[in-house]
Formats: C-alpha cells, sequence, structure tokens
C-alpha cells in the first residue's frame, strides 16, 4: 500500500497481522524488535532506484505484494542435491523447507558438545532471551530495508552456536527448499562463533517448483576473536523465483570470514554481505562467481567496514552473462578514520556473451584513514578472439571451445575455494551450466 | 593433384587488400618456403588458410587435399589436418596444456573415426611426442603457454603439430624469437615430422632457419602474390641481395 508519500510497502500488512502469532509474541524484546523492523521498513519502503544499495536491482516485481508467507509444508522428498562432494564431507545437515526449519529433515549427525544447531523458532518459543544479545544486533535496518522486512516476519529460520575453541572440521550443510507452495519465505539464521572457534557451513539454495515466488533471506553472522568461518553459498534458485540474500557479519578482532557465493538461480538473485572488521587484524574475503542468462538479474552488493586498524579484505567477484541477463556488482570498502595499515581490495569482472547481456559494475572506496592500501577494479568484455581462434585452429569445436575459455574465466575464481570437494562441486555445476547454455545451436554468439 | 591449391587467391583485411592474385601448389611430402619482405602478405596468408575471422577471401579458391579450404570453418580445416604453428602463439590463462591438447587431439582423432584417448593413455601418447622437444610434465600442467619464454612456446607449438598428425603445417615465422639452440630442436622436431606425406609451408622473413629446415621449393612473396620461384638456393640469393628489387618489380 502507498503511503502519503507514495512508498510502496508491500507485506508490510502481513508481516504486521501475523507477529502475535510469530513464535517468541509476547517476549518483550522480540516484539520490540519485530516492531522495529516493521518500523524500519515502514520508514524507508520497497527499495527504489534512489535507495543507494538498490541502484541496479529493480523489485518492481514485488510491488503489487503478491505473495504469500509460505504455510506449513507436509511431507516432501529430498532430491539429490547437486554438491555431491559436500554432501560426503559434510558433518551434519540441516534442512530448511519453505522458510522454515525441519529437524524431521535434518540429519545432525554427532556435532559434538558446544556445537548448538536449533530452529530459531524453537528457541524464540522456549529460551528466547538467550538470543537478545545476538538477534537484530548485526543487522542496521537504517541500511538494509528487505532485511528490516524480515526483521518484521521473525519466526523461524536456523541458530547455529559455537562455543569458544571448538574447531569443527566437518562442514555443516545447510538446504534450503522451496516448494510450490512456498509463494513468500522469511527465514532468519544466526551463525554465533566463541573466540578461537572455526567451521565451514555451506549452504544450498533449490527450487523444487517452478512456480514464481520470493525469498527474503537474512543471515546475521558473529564472529568472536580469532574465530574463523568458511562460507559457501550454492544459489541455484528455480528461475522464476526472486531471491534476496542479506547478510550482516560482525568480525572481532584476529577473526576470519571467507565466503564464496555461486549464483545461477533466480530470475533475481541478490547477495548482499554487510561485513563490519570491528577489531584489529580481521580479515574477510567475499568471492564469488555467477552465470546470468535469459533475463536474469544476478546481483552481488558488498559493504565492508574496515572500523579498527590492520584489517585485510579481499574482493573478487567473477560473472558471465549470457541472453538479456544482468550482472550487478556493488561493493563498498569503508575505511573509518582510525582504521590505519587497512588493505582493502576489490574486483569485478564480467565476460559478456551476448550483445544484449550487460554488467553494472560499481566500486568504491570510501577511506577515512591515511595511512592504507586499497586498491579497486572492474573489468567487462568479450570472449578474447585470439584466444577463441587458437583453440579452433587445433580443431576444437567452436562450442566446446568457448566452454573452455568460460570455464577457465570461472575456475580462476573458484580455485580460491580452500575445501577441495566445494571446489570440485562448484566447478562441476559450472561446467554443467556451460554445456547447457552454450552449445551448438547457438554457436552464433 | 596437389595437397594443397592456392589459385588466383585475393584476400582483404579491413577493406585492403593484402593478397593479390596467390598461386601455389604444394604436393604431399614437399617443404615449400615463403619468405618475403614485410608487410608483403606473409602472416596474412597463413591467417586466410586456417580460416581465422576477418581476413576475407575476395576472389580464387584453395584446395586442400580436394575440398574446398574457404568454406570450411577454422576448427573443421583443423580437423581436415591443416595446422598452424604461430609467430606468437597467446598465453590462456585457466587451461590447462594438457587438457588443451588432449581436447584437441580427440576432436581430431573423433573426424579420422578414433576413439578419443583418456586421460591416462593421453599422457603416455603425449610424452612420446614429447621425445627430443625438451618439454617437461610441468610444462604441461600449466595453462596454455602462460609465462612461457619464447622458445618455450614455439617448441609447445611444435609437440601440438606432432600430437595432432597434421597433413598439412604451415609454419609462421617459427624462428622468430628463438636462439640458435632453440631453433635447433624446433627445426630437429619438425624435420623429424618430414615423412614424405606431410606437406609444409614455411614463412620466414630470414633464410637462416632455412639451413635448419632445408626446403623443396622457396618462393618470394611481394605485394601480396609471389614473384618469384626457385630451389633451396634461392633463399641464400635472397640473403645477400635482399627484397629491394622485388619490391621495385611488384609495385
Amino acid at each position: 500500500m502507498p503511503d502519503g508519500s507514495g512508498q510502496l510497502q508491500p507485506f508490510l500488512e502481513q508481516a504486521l497481522a501475523g507477529a502475535s502469532s510469530f513464535a517468541g509474541a509476547g517476549t518483550g524484546w522480540v516484539d520490540a524488535l519485530r516492531k522495529a523492523g516493521a518500523d524500519a521498513y515502514a520508514a524507508q519502503g520497497l527499495p527504489r532506484r534512489r535507495d543507494e544499495y538498490w541502484r541496479y536491482t529493480n523489485l518492481n516485481a514485488l510491488a503489487e505484494g503478491g505473495f504469500t508467507l509460505a504455510g506449513d509444508t507436509g511431507d516432501i522428498i529430498i532430491p539429490d542435491l547437486p554438491l555431491a562432494g559436500a554432501e560426503t564431507l559434510a558433518g551434519a545437515r540441516i534442512v530448511v523447507v519453505d522458510g522454515r526449519m525441519r529437524p524431521d529433515l535434518s540429519d545432525l549427525g554427532d556435532l559434538p558438545d558446544g556445537v548448538d544447531v536449533e530452529s530459531l523458532g524453537a528457541v524464540l518459543t522456549g529460551a528466547p532471551d538467550r538470543l537478545e544479545p545476538w538477534l537484530g544486533s548485526a543487522v542496521r535496518l537504517a541500511d538494509m530495508p528487505m532485511a528490516a522486512l524480515n526483521t518484521a516476519f521473525l519466526r523461524d529460520g536456523v541458530v547455529i552456536t559455537i562455543e569458544d575453541g571448538i574447531l569443527l572440521n566437518a562442514p555443516i550443510h545447510l538446504v534450503s527448499l522451496t516448494t510450490s507452495g512456498g509463494g513468500m519465505v522469511q527465514p532468519r539464521h544466526l551463525v554465533v562463533l566463541g573466540a578461537g572457534a572455526s567451521v565451514k557451513l555451506i549452504e544450498t539454495y533449490i527450487g523444487l517448483s517452478d512456480e514464481g515466488g520470493f525469498n527474503n533471506i537474512v543471515s546475521e553472522v558473529f564472529l568472536g576473536e580469532g574465530a574463523r568461518l568458511d562460507h559457501f553459498v550454492f544459489q541455484n534458485e528455480s528461475m522464476a523465483r526472486i531471491h534476496l540474500s542479506g547478510a550482516a557479519v560482525e568480525i572481532a578482532q584476529g577473526a576470519s570470514y571467507d565466503s564464496f557465493v555461486l549464483q545461477s538461480g533466480g530470475l533475481i538473485g541478490r547477495n548482499e554481505i554487510r561485513a563490519y572488521l570491528s577489531g584489529p587484524g580481521a580479515d574477510c574475503k567475499l568471492d564469488g562467481v555467477y552465470m546470468g542468462t535469459d533475463r536474469q538479474v544476478l546481483d552481488n552488493t558488498t559493504y565492508v567496514e574496515h572500523a579498527a586498524p590492520e584489517c585485510v579484505s579481499r574482493q573478487v567477484y567473477k560473472g558471465v552473462l549470457d541472453d538479456q541477463s544482468r550482472g550487478v556488482f556493488q561493493g563498498k570498502v569503508h575505511v573509518v578514520r582510525d582504521a590505519q595499515k587497512t588493505d582493502g581490495h576489490q574486483l569485478s569482472r564480467a565476460l559478456l556473451l551476448s550483445s544484449g547481456a550487460e554488467i553494472d559494475a560499481r566500486p568504491e572506496l570510501e577511506i577515512y584513514a591515511d595511512d592504507v592500501k586499497c586498491s579497486h577494479g572492474a573489468t567487462a568484455g568479450e570472449l578474447d578472439e585470439d584466444w577463441l581462434f587458437y583453440l579452433l585452429s587445433r580443431g576444437i569445436p567452436r562450442p566446446q571451445a568457448r566452454q573452455m575459455l568460460i570455464g577457465a574465466f570461472l575456475s580462476e575464481a573458484i580455485a580460491e575455494i580452500p575445501v577441495a570437494e566445494v571446489a570440485e562441486d562448484f566447478t562441476t555445476h559450472v561446467h554443467n551450466w556451460l554445456e547447457r547454455h552454450i552449445d551448438a545451436a547457438r554457436e552464433g554468439n | 593433384m596437389a595437397l594443397l591449391e592456392i589459385r588466383n587467391l585475393h584476400a582483404e583485411v579491413e577493406g585492403k587488400p593484402i593478397i593479390n592474385g596467390l598461386n601455389l601448389s604444394v604436393h604431399a611430402g614437399e617443404v615449400h618456403a615463403i619468405m618475403g619482405p614485410n608487410g608483403s602478405g606473409k602472416s596474412t596468408l597463413s591467417y586466410v588458410l586456417s580460416g581465422r575471422d576477418g581476413y576475407e577471401v575476395t576472389q580464387g579458391d584453395v584446395l586442400f587435399d580436394g575440398q574446398s579450404l574457404l568454406e570450411m570453418e577454422a576448427d573443421e580445416r583443423a580437423r581436415a589436418g591443416l595446422f598452424l604453428a604461430f609467430q606468437y602463439p597467446v598465453e590462456i590463462p585457466g587451461v590447462t596444456g594438457v587438457t588443451f591438447l588432449r581436447t584437441a587431439v580427440n576432436a581430431v582423432r573423433a573426424e579420422r573415426g578414433l576413439p578419443p584417448f583418456d586421460a591416462m593413455d593421453f599422457v603416455k601418447y603425449v610424452r612420446e611426442k614429447a621425445t627430443g622437444l625438451n618439454i617437461s610434465d610441468d610444462m604441461l600442467k600449466r595453462a596454455v603457454n602462460t609465462g612461457f619464454s619464447g622458445g618455450e612456446k614455439k617448441r609447445m607449438e611444435i609437440l601440438q603439430m606432432a600430437a595432432l598428425e597434421p597433413k598439412f603445417a604451415i609454419l609462421d615465422e617459427t624462428d622468430s624469437g628463438l636462439d640458435i639452440d632453440a631453433l635447433k630442436v624446433v627445426s630437429d622436431g619438425v624435420n623429424a615430422m618430414r615423412d614424405g606425406k606431410m606437406g609444409m609451408l614455411v614463412i620466414t622473413h630470414y633464410q637462416r632457419l632455412l639451413d635448419y629446415i632445408v626446403p623443396d621449393h622457396v618462393h618470394v612473396l611481394a605485394k601480396g602474390r609471389i614473384v618469384k620461384s626457385g630451389g633451396k638456393d634461392l633463399a641464400l640469393e635472397l640473403e645477400e641481395r635482399g627484397y629491394a628489387e622485388f619490391l621495385e618489380d611488384a609495385a
């Protein structure tokens, strides 16, 4: 509904109407948090072009608010997952269906003491106060309007807490599925790592239905001093679904956050990460690859705040865009005045495979300290004709030659993934995508 | 019939005529050298024959093993047995040499009705072909030509030629950027492939290469056509007298 200022606030009424029945309703701080989310979303409305972090990704498709919050989903059959290597490696598999954690479908293996995996809904119902220091405290509502909407819908998701000093070798695999009944999902995930703890988290997003829908996923991540999270995201949602993901990550002194996001799904696929390097010597690495086709919009939006000295941030996003698809990279590295010896780099590289494809790249540095090493860059181009001719001249058929070159472009980024099984899974997915999309019938591209 | 028959070939690049009525016949087993000054059309000829985009044939025909070469795409020409050793081989980051070469060899084998090599068999095959070329396994594991010296790149070209077993090879200024030792390794590799069947077109600016790869015939290319042909002694004459007389004659 538009209010007096002409803003659109789709879904707000649904959130307000549901609030009294959501898990944890009646607990003062939970009610207050939901209300703060609703208020922030009401004040900002659905993001528009003039909003700094939404300049290139248009949410008009959501303006009518045509999606309804998913209800309970019954039994489903979990399909074979594309990440075969990660599956064999994983020590625990958490399943989320239509935005709700499903303990009945999850297999938590034997996680050691000090590692807890729970549904947010259960904790909010049973012992909400445990979450009070964390929930909502990494998300800055004014900067993340869609996370504000998610906060208004606070109901379920996954809570992972790891106590100080625990090093978990086997990754945790969080599998999120959407079904035909899952119009709109608003899951909220919380990951808290104590000092010195270390874990690998793999997230897989898959749509089981070709119907349209809307994912509005928010994760809050807290890394204690010296903690380390390797976070891999595989987003292959249904091509009809709008998939928005926002992560707010607090990184304490000496802690490391390593993220790699592969996106090939969604009508809109958006990966937004806001990383706050809050203690000296903290570092983050935000990487990703994306492959767009048809009229997809694939967006990587990052904000890295160097709030303490001697922190390091690295970002490399590489994508290939075919047909009428569009890529977006918006990244800001913000260095506060006292964050001396900051080392911050960001790079966006896109390969345009058709004349209708487009990339909007806006890397930005905002630096208030004087002793820093920062750089940014963005490139966009077509496949190198000299390379292509070299392969052709050796007898390699054109579609295969193009696949090899595009695959090589992306595999350079994937090679940065420190877990071999995950890197192989991602590489396999890239190759399958290339074989499907770069075929003989489209040789003229 | 000649293995390669070029008839009254005219070609242009970006609307500019470069090849202007070139005729040449190369029979199986023969090595022909094409010499000429800079800008005479030597490299253009190699690209026209190998099918590079942007090189437009405006007149004439080229028959390769009885087929019209100009009707074929670059990759089809290669699979039909035409090979170009590049003057400047490109570096392709992210594509490992061995994967690239296996893909190419298997594409050519498929065309010849042969089964593809698996990874293991291919390593054996390529090691055998690399004998004498001083190419380490490490060079093959690296990305194609990436970080290679000039000599390493040229040796890799010759390895590709050996592995693909073409019917006809064009060596485009293979001597450029090579010191005398590297030139010898490369020439030995090429000579090892002279089996009385493979035809070769050796394009060079200098006579030096022809001391090592001794041609059956030498042609002088000037302003896009062949202005003089002779035996291997013609190369020595050119070395002594230069190309000046042909530039004037052809004008």
